[in-house]
């Protein structure tokens, strides 16, 4: 699926990922759109000012004639991480304003998290950069084992959302 | 790591007592990650240096209610085989 982004295509396109929302989505948990969302709304950092909860979020429309509306963030906004660090001060533990998590802090916490959740093997952001293409062929939870059913059932809610 | 793992991570990020943050921003940020890089396969240091520069979010009008898409651009990743081809993945959720 080619990029209509309007912007330069080769640089707008180039690793670019859509996340759309799926409208019965039975599992929350693994809903990235929710996660991003909450980051920015603890950011403030929605240009439009009166866009500070979801229930104005969920409110939005779109101008008369068009069917999609950009939402965009503040100008000073654009630079700052999405992960940032904490900073520890007089008046307690602050998130930084500009400082992002290191690769090191990351593997620390997701060793933790798989130590505690009962993983056999180390834990880490990696496992899901190898894992990744046997995971979709393997997962109990895919109607088909296959990796090419995997890809036709996306590739057909795909088309059925854009239609 | 298959999507049960991923789901076992997630279950226990939010719900497990011993899972301890200095500030809770990050129990989400990491949920983020995972969710990430279920998705889209990146390595670790193109996901940690995303800014609100590489997202974009879009309302779109689906039988007149309003439903998000969006889009996040990585460019923090490998280079070194050269420009890669140019392609938009649109996933649903897992």
């Amino acid at each position: 699926m080619l990029c209509d982004g309007g912007l330069n295509a080769d640089t707008h396109c180039r690793n670019t990922f859509g996340i759309p929302d799926v409208p019965s989505e039975p599992c929350l948990l693994l809903c990235p759109q929710i996660s991003l969302l909450t980051l920015a709304f603890l950011d403030d950092a929605f240009a439009a000012p009166d866009l500070t909860s979801p229930e104005k979020l969920f409110r939005l429309g779109v101008l008369s004639g068009q069917k999609q509306q950009p939402v965009p963030w503040k100008e000073g906004k654009l630079k700052t991480p999405m992960f940032r660090r904490t900073l520890q001060t007089v008046s307690g533990d602050r998130i930084s304003p500009d400082e992002f998590w290191t690769t090191g802090v990351l593997r620390s916490r997701m060793v933790t998290l798989g130590n505690i959740t009962g993983m056999e093997l180390p834990t880490g952001a990696y496992t899901f950069r190898r894992g990744n293409g046997e995971a979709l062929d393997n997962s109990s939870k895919s109607a088909n084992s296959s990796l090419v059913s995997m890809l036709k059932e996306l590739t057909r809610r795909v088309v059925r959302f854009y239609q | 790591m298959r999507a049960e793992d991923e789901f076992e991570l997630l279950q226990t990020l939010y719900t497990s007592p011993e899972i301890l943050f200095d500030h809770e921003r990050h129990r989400v940020e990491l949920a983020l990650i995972i969710q990430l890089a279920g998705i889209t396969g990146n390595r670790p240091a193109a996901l940690l240096a995303l800014t609100y520069e590489n997202v974009e979010v879009t309302v779109l009008l689906v039988n007149e209610r309003p439903r998000f898409l969006i889009e996040i651009t990585f460019d923090h990743t490998k280079g070194y085989l050269g420009d890669k081809d140019a392609f938009v993945i649109h996933l649903p959720h897992p």
